[in-house]
């Protein structure tokens, strides 16, 4: 894959553009969308006033800090379903079921890629780029000095917590393979992922070694926001870097074995 | 050269039931391919025919690498097709009549474009090719139209259009006229057998519409419950099972009727005004001899049998 990154650079493109050509002709549907998603923050924000009115701080972290964070997750579950979500559920919808996956597999890319970039949703990255820039206004209003270094690292952070969202997301969905029928199984991740929203602190010891250790949901969220607000942890970057690559030769492996097993469907 | 070879190639299908009262699973195997050989030249156009749930599709998407076999060897243009080999797939594509590859909800040049970037066609070389395909097929005035806006035939004619935009050596074609009507049928079995004689492109079809392997394929190999019952030209099929000619003649009146009760041979039988007669060889010359003697020539016609009855033939006698 490395090998043809302008290969795969170009049919990434050329899906964006065909999605956005798509959305574009049923402009209302992404307009509903967005303005769902804006009432969903307003109803958060004052979700978080009222908390707030009754307590200083969640675990450590003042309103600010706790709202920019609230943000950050939303930067990862929107750039997520941008770019992979509707991919990945086809994938237990009707690729496995219906045998739809056997036009991915023909194609001389890789299948993973091409199922889960091949239905982005265009107007979800445009609520990300909004949700990012509340997540930093926010963060500027903590009183915290942020430096270059907070922010260059934060980058960093979320791609990698990207990969690691997508890795947790595709193990949850593999078992298609095996069961064909499992559309249940396309929302645990994402439930798990509202625990994303909060400071680590909020959490009892056991559940926090849990979602560090085991089902990693707060390297994808926790980690870049602490990083954005205190000096950053050599440990946890080198941490999040290394479960997030152990994540991903997994899904590889997971995904081949999966690829293996598939009977496609009879005509 | 053969390009695809197979030896011994098995597939079995293993579902797994968990029994409640016993709490025990239960595996239960369906045999689909019971070893099939095949070898097929550069430049060949190979039908596949047997009955639904025979193999024919199990044993396609084993040849493009979509499934593994349960054993056995296949080598298809010098690879093995689930290593799924870039370089492999790249040379080889797919149509399934039954479903769709381009985008439902955008116009087929859309789509075009993402095989171009999928398939990494020069520019130059894509519109060239697109303009050809387009002329033969005429898509030309509905390539920016929507898919879900489309006819089947026009549909599957885009669809064929993309698989064959990166000049891939093999396709293979999964019933590609199913649901067509009679004019979309010809026109892709027309363009099918032009990129076969002009490129040499190597089809393998699948169809239960026979006169699509009656036009198209010189070749073909018949499956049954996952073996395969023949391999051979389709001429050499209806000599094999079914050698006789079919001699038809119209009867006018009660005066023809008589005259073809007293024709002497031994497969004749009446059916309203039609007398029919089945013959082969020597007999067939005397029985001919009788037939002009005793009916005008515009009422006679000798004709092949019906590749449908000789399948239906061999179906039945293979059950």
């Amino acid at each position: 894959m490395v090998k043809n990154l302008g290969k795969y650079i170009s049919v990434g493109y050329r899906f964006m553009v065909n999605a956005l050509k798509r959305d574009l002709m049923i402009p209302g549907k992404s307009l509903v969308h967005i303005l769902v998603e804006v009432v969903m923050v307003a109803i958060m924000l004052i979700y978080f006033q009222v908390i707030f009115n009754n307590t200083q701080s969640i675990g450590g972290w003042n309103y600010y800090q706790t709202i920019s964070m609230y943000f950050i997750a939303r930067v990862m579950f929107d750039t997520d379903q941008a770019l992979t979500r509707s991919g990945l559920r086809m994938l237990i919808k009707g690729l496995v079921r219906e045998g739809d996956l056997d036009f991915f597999l023909i194609k001389p890319m890789d299948s993973m890629f091409m199922v889960a970039m091949h239905k982005p949703q265009i107007y979800k990255l445009l609520t990300a780029f909004a949700n990012l820039v509340l997540a930093i206004y926010f963060a500027n209003k903590t009183g915290i000095a942020l430096h270059v270094g907070n922010y260059v690292w934060f980058a960093l952070l979320i791609v990698v917590g990207l990969v690691l969202y997508f890795c947790l997301n595709l193990i949850t969905l593999i078992p298609v393979f095996w069961f064909i029928r499992l559309q249940s199984l396309k929302d645990i991740i994402g439930k798990l992922s509202t625990a994303m929203r909060y400071p680590a602190a909020i959490y009892p010891t056991s559940m926090r070694f849990v979602f560090y250790f085991v089902i990693p949901i707060l390297v994808i969220t926790y980690i870049p926001a602490e990083t954005l607000f205190y000096p950053p942890s050599i440990l946890n970057i080198g941490y999040a870097i290394i479960i997030t690559g152990i994540f991903f030769v997994l899904t590889r492996k997971l995904w081949k074995i999966g690829l293996i097993k598939y009977n496609s469907a009879s005509s | 050269m053969n390009i695809i070879e197979t030896k011994n190639v098995r597939k079995n299908y293993t579902r797994s039931r968990f029994d409640w009262r016993t709490f025990k699973v239960e595996k239960i195997q369906k045999r689909a391919l019971l070893g099939i050989n095949l070898e097929v030249k550069r430049g060949e156009f190979l039908g596949f025919i047997g009955p639904n749930g025979a193999g024919k599709t199990t044993f396609l998407k084993i040849l493009s690498g979509i499934m593994i076999p349960t054993s056995g060897m296949v080598n298809v243009l010098g690879h093995y097709p689930f290593e799924k080999k870039y370089e492999y797939l790249r040379q080889i594509s797919l149509v399934m009549g039954q479903k769709n590859a381009l985008w439902w909800d955008l116009p087929a040049i859309d789509s075009f474009k993402l095989q171009r970037d999928i398939y990494d066609v020069k520019r130059s070389d894509f519109d060239k090719r697109l303009k050809e395909i387009c002329e033969i097929l005429d898509i030309e005035k509905i390539l920016g139209r929507r898919l879900r806006n489309m006819s089947l035939g026009e549909r599957m004619k885009c669809e064929l259009a993309a698989c064959l935009l990166h000049r891939p050596r093999v396709v293979f074609l999964d019933e590609p006229t199913i649901g067509l009507d009679v004019v979309s049928q010809r026109a892709i079995r027309k363009f099918l057998k032009k990129m076969n004689e002009e490129e040499g492109i190597t089809f393998i079809l699948t169809s239960h519409y026979l006169a699509d392997i009656e036009e198209l394929c010189e070749r073909v190999v018949i499956i049954g419950n996952g073996q395969k019952i023949y391999d051979g030209r389709l001429k050499e099929l209806k000599e094999k099972y079914a050698p006789d000619k079919v001699i038809q003649i119209f009867l006018n009146d009660l005066e023809d009727k008589k005259k073809f009760a007293h024709l002497e041979c031994k497969n004749k039988r009446l059916e309203g005004d039609l007398g029919v007669i089945e013959s082969h060889g020597p007999e067939l010359v005397k029985v001919s001899e009788q037939v002009f003697k005793n009916f005008g020539v515009e009422n006679i016609l000798i004709s092949d049998p019906d590749i449908e009855e000789v399948v239906v033939k061999i179906f039945a006698e293979t059950r």
